[in-house]
């Protein structure tokens, strides 16, 4: 078993714009969808953020366990979330909800309120892993760094990402080969069975050598990284990114998104909207 | 002024050092001085400080490494005292020991690039520079890769592009062939050598000196618990080195055996005869075995016997290491069976297999992880469900089955306190604690000097109550002299298995798997009984010293 | 003549920035997101997920060992990392990977207040189950920002579904995991120093 990025190389359109821009575009969209709460308004910005999605080129089979994880997930969450608030929550006042009907045990109501809470919740997250995606598929993992350098965060914390991504792979080696060497010695990597803190102290075999065995080779790394003048003072980046025109084309987008929604949240255009198809006649 | 192509790159006077947690000082009133364009070989047993000596030219000691330092050491013309670590970077190159730990980039460019970006070099002197050094060490293969996807050999190449990038005017390599197959080995060595010719200094330390011979060194520098005890011409060195301490050319041997240097008490072949026609106690029929994505063994048909010395060979990556996992069931089968004693291994547990035969990994830290010695060693009894009133008694033959009963207290230490051959010893009593009757080394020798990987491998052969020992090297001196059979591996497939004079015998075929022609090969197929093992190099000199009275 | 020179011991300032702190924080979040991708195939863009992942002991005993910076680095950018590895991108999580990263910032503020009661292994092993559970409860308050990322989500339902479950999955996995590796690196950074 070998740990490699989901990165799927430079064949798609966004892939081929600035990293830079579709890091930007995941940021604002973050600030962004959250201060929207219409449904209505949440469903174009789903459709938009699709199409977006869909300029990433990501093959189906290879999203399809987190779509729908997240669909099903989610939607459990928004759902438990609703039966628990009733649909009081989120700007919908108590007075007058409309009571769908009560589940047995506790009571608990469903109503045309929650309902709708949980589609609104539903679109917002549907857009925002839409447009997360394309972040990881479409970024190549040693592009982080300069990235970030690019961003205006200095030297030392986009040396560091960089040096994550550099060690996961030889990491996830040294994984397989200390699973292999306690499985030689009677360790079940699968076993079931006992409480949580069993569950745990099962595990020291593959957690101890791991990670000890990474912080002791450390001091190699450190010794490569000062003996190449790594440290305070001037640095520069010989990786050098270029804003082509669609790139500034993508964030402007999505600034002008940011400053849309900001814009109806301020001014108490985007409140939560009772779906219509919920409330009975 | 200096001047830099005829003053001395390195000055060293009276360096003295100890470490803030040494006891003795690793380093003893050293005086050295080295030219532009020279190549020095330091070698000396493991822990005679030539790390050390390293870490003292590259200023890690002082700047990095703290303790008690004596003495000067100035390196074109800085003061290693004086100057920053940042200020040195540009006059000192280093690769360290382990390659695959000191690349800190995810791609090969970024990764050349780091030093020169350090230094806050420009964009286009970078690019100027990457171009040059791609060039001149032929990396230019390797520029679309990510530093993960390389081999080892690649990992070192990359690691002293690195290191040229800030044009350094000495290049220190802290042994820089371990775990390279020779043709890597060949290939670094010339890039040393061409590097030298253009007037860098070149400081390469290595304990097989015979291997070195290739970047055709001036000068030697023999070291041992931290002092000098030879500093001069190679020539001189050859003569008058102790050839069971550092691994010289036959030559020396016989030089010595001829000179009636008597015998050391330990001779290394006390052989044992082997008997034929046993019952195997691995068998492969047709095994084709791999990863998720891709078959590594094709048609593996072989039988190991029950009382045989085995040693497997091949190159980097031609699936030694997967051979014996198929075996014991850590890689499944996609064809073929194997069978130990005689019986199919499909629904057995990989423990249960493993009292059958042990199976030692290379790298022992890479599952050590109680809190003693002791609870290490019961890991494996105790997930066997193995009778608890015996454990005392298992703990206690483990240690001396491997020699570490000498250690006090050894049974209450963290494992992981204990020195690298000390972990490696307690790697096999691991092994040993489920009782096998065989046991797997993958890679005896890795990371231990010429003469601890020898001595570690007769003392494994004494082990008492083993009847077979199967073993994957790239050392071919050691499969020689140790195994009564060698499997020869190429891209998954056994392109050779017979006794060790059968194998050698194609020497084509031995250059095709990546193999190095020793001395002591050359020596054996000339002189040696056709016996079934090589005679060891101390044995054939002798032998051959007597014949020629 | 010679001169002696004693050179200085490593800087011990909670907040230094230095070469083995950019590492240690690499190994630490590579460690973090390799076992993230290990014990969820695919991991859940926010917590929602009540079962104990042992991984998170990881964060805590790296800001406990080795101070706040690693600590913070190791949770955020780990979980950061984690996501790009399993596919849903870097931001999708945010309040998450911020929860995790002041877990181990907390974690990693306890050995500088307690130095004086840790003066055993066994002591500093059982502090830092405290710590980590400590730095697990002040950490995830961080998750509370869903009330305005998720205006739909209300207080009580964060508190029940949401904060509750985490805690107490995660500070399992803290007292747990966090002494192990405290007692597993202790003797052997001892005798490691330079
Ligand atoms: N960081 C350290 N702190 C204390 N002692 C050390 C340290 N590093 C090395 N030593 C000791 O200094 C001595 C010289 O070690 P050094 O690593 O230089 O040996 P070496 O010749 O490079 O050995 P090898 O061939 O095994 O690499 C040894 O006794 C070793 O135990
Ligand atoms: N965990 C793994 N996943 C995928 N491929 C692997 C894995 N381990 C090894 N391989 C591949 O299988 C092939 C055989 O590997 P193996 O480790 O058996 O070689 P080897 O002969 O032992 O090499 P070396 O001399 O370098 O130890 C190699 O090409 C290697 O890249
Ligand atoms: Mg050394
Ligand atoms: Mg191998």
């Amino acid at each position: 078993m070998r740990a490699a990025f989901a990165y799927l190389g430079r064949g798609s359109w966004l892939a081929r714009r600035d990293p830079r821009s579709l890091l930007l575009a995941a940021f604002l969209f973050v600030i962004g969808a959250p201060q929207l709460r219409d449904a209505r308004h949440l469903l174009v910005v789903a459709i938009l953020a699709l199409g977006y999605y869909a300029l990433a080129s990501i093959p189906w089979r290879t999203v399809r366990r987190q779509w729908a994880y997240l669909l099903v997930v989610i939607t459990a969450v928004a759902c438990i979330n609703a039966l628990i608030t009733g649909g009081q929550s989120g700007g919908f006042s108590g007075t007058d909800t409309h009571v769908l009907f009560t589940i047995p045990p506790f009571g608990a109501e469903v109503t045309a309120e929650g309902l709708s809470l949980v589609i609104t919740q539903v679109l917002r997250f549907v857009a925002i892993a839409a447009v997360g995606f394309p972040v990881a598929y479409a970024i190549a993992p040693g592009d982080f760094g300069p990235a970030l350098h690019q961003l205006g965060l200095g030297n030392r914390l986009p040396v560091m990402v960089d040096l994550t991504v550099r060690f996961i792979p030889t990491l996830s080696e040294e994984f397989t080969e200390t699973i292999d060497a306690q499985r030689v010695r009677g360790f079940d990597p699968l076993q079931r069975g006992g409480g949580p803190v069993a569950r745990l102290k099962r595990l020291a075999p593959v957690f101890v050598p791991v990670t000890v065995g990474s912080l002791t080779g450390a001091e190699d790394t450190i010794d490569s990284m000062d003996l190449r003048g790594f440290g305070i003072g001037r640095r520069t980046w010989f990786r050098r990114l270029k804003m082509d025109g669609w790139s500034w084309v993508v964030v402007g987008a999505f600034v002008a998104f940011l400053v849309i929604a900001t814009w109806l949240n301020l001014a108490g255009l985007t409140n939560h909207y009772l779906l219509p198809i919920f409330v009975p006649n | 002024m200096t001047n830099p192509t005829t003053d001395p790159v390195v000055v060293v006077e009276g360096l003295s050092f100890r470490y803030r947690r040494g006891i003795e000082p690793a380093l003893r009133d050293i005086a050295l001085e080295i030219q532009p364009g020279e190549v020095l070989l330091v070698a000396g047993p493991s822990g005679c400080g030539k790390s050390t000596l390293i870490r003292a030219l590259n200023g890690l000691i002082p700047h990095s490494y703290s303790g008690e330092l004596t003495g000067s050491v100035r390196v074109g013309g800085l003061d290693t005292r004086a100057t920053t670590l940042k200020g040195l970077a540009t006059v000192v190159g280093t690769v360290i020991q382990e390659p695959t730990r000191q690349l800190v980039a995810s791609t090969v460019p970024a990764e050349l690039t780091f030093g020169p970006e350090n230094l806050g070099v420009e964009h286009e002197e970078i690019g100027r520079r990457l171009v040059a050094v791609a060039a001149a060490s032929g990396l230019e293969p390797l520029l679309g890769r990510t530093t993960d996807e390389l081999s080892g050999g690649e990992a070192q190449q990359i690691a002293i592009g690195g290191a040229l990038m800030l044009r350094p005017r000495l290049l220190v390599l802290d042994e820089p062939l371990a775990n390279l197959d020779p043709a890597s080995a060949s290939r670094l060595l010339a890039l040393v050598r061409r590097l030298a010719d253009e007037g860098t200094a070149v400081v390469l330390v290595e304990h097989r000196i015979e291997d070195v011979l290739e970047a055709r060194p001036e000068r030697a520098l023999y070291m041992e618990d931290g002092a000098i005890r030879y500093l001069g011409s190679m020539a001189g060195f050859l003569e008058t080195a102790d050839p069971t301490r550092v691994k010289l050319p036959f030559d020396a041997w016989l030089r010595r055996a001829r000179a009636g240097a008597a015998p050391s008490a330990s001779s290394d072949s006390d052989a044992d005869v082997v008997a034929n026609g046993q019952a195997p106690r691995i068998e492969w029929r047709g095994v084709d075995a791999g990863y998720d994505d891709r078959t590594v063994l094709h048609e593996i048909s072989a039988a190991l016997g029950a009382h045989e010395r085995v040693a497997v060979l091949g190159p980097n990556g031609s699936g030694k290491t997967t051979l014996f996992k198929s075996a014991i069931g850590l890689r499944p089968l996609t064809a073929g069976d194997v069978l130990v004693d005689g019986a199919t291994i499909a629904g057995r547990g990989v423990a249960e297999l493993a009292t059958t035969f042990g199976y030692v990994f290379q790298n022992p830290s890479q599952m050590l992880f109680a809190a003693t010695v002791r609870e290490e060693l019961l890991f494996g009894p105790r997930n066997l469900l193995r009778d608890p009133d015996g454990f005392d008694g298992l703990v206690a033959t483990s240690l001396t089955r491997v020699g570490l009963d000498e250690e006090p207290e050894v049974g209450e230490r963290p494992p992981r306190t204990l020195s690298h051959g000390q972990q490696k010893r307690l790697a096999i009593a691991v092994a040993l604690a489920l009782e096998p009757r065989t046991l797997v080394l993958d890679e005896p020798s890795a990371g231990q000097d010429y003469r601890s990987a020898t001595a570690f491998m007769r003392e494994v052969e004494r082990i008492a109550g083993l009847e077979s020992i199967y073993f994957v090297t790239h050392d071919v001196d050691l499969a020689l002299t140790t195994a009564d059979r060698i499997i020869l591996l190429k891209d998954g497939r056994i392109a050779a298995d017979g006794t060790p004079h059968e194998v050698v015998q194609d020497r084509d075929r031995w250059r095709a798997c990546n193999l190095r022609e020793t001395s002591l090969m050359e020596a054996n197929r000339q002189h040696g009984v056709r016996g079934s093992r090589f005679l060891g190099p101390e044995a054939l000199a002798a032998q051959l010293s007597h014949q020629a009275h | 003549m010679t001169a002696v020179a004693e050179s200085p011991s490593p800087s011990t300032s909670p907040w230094s920035v230095t070469t083995r702190v950019i590492v240690y924080a690499a190994i630490g979040a590579a460690l973090y997101a390799l076992f993230n991708w290990i014990s969820f195939a695919i991991a859940i863009p926010g917590a929602n997920n009540v079962s104990v992942r042992p991984h998170y002991g990881l964060l805590t005993f790296f800001g406990f060992a080795f101070g706040p910076i690693v600590g913070f680095l190791t949770g955020f950018i780990g979980n950061v990392v984690g996501d790009q590895l399993t596919g849903w991108g870097a931001f999708t999580s945010w309040p998450w990977s911020v929860a995790n990263g002041l877990a181990g910032l907390v974690a990693g503020l306890f050995p500088f207040m307690l130095a004086s009661r840790m003066q055993s292994v066994g002591s500093k092993a059982a502090w830092s189950a405290v710590a980590g559970v400590v730095a697990t409860l002040i950490g995830f308050l961080f998750i509370f920002v869903e009330l305005v990322t998720q205006s739909e989500m209300g207080f009580n339902a964060i508190l029940t579904e949401e904060y509750i479950p985490t805690v107490i999955a995660n500070s399992i996995a803290a007292a747990i995991v966090t002494p192990i590796l405290v007692l597993a690196w202790e003797p052997i950074s001892a005798q490691m120093g330079r």
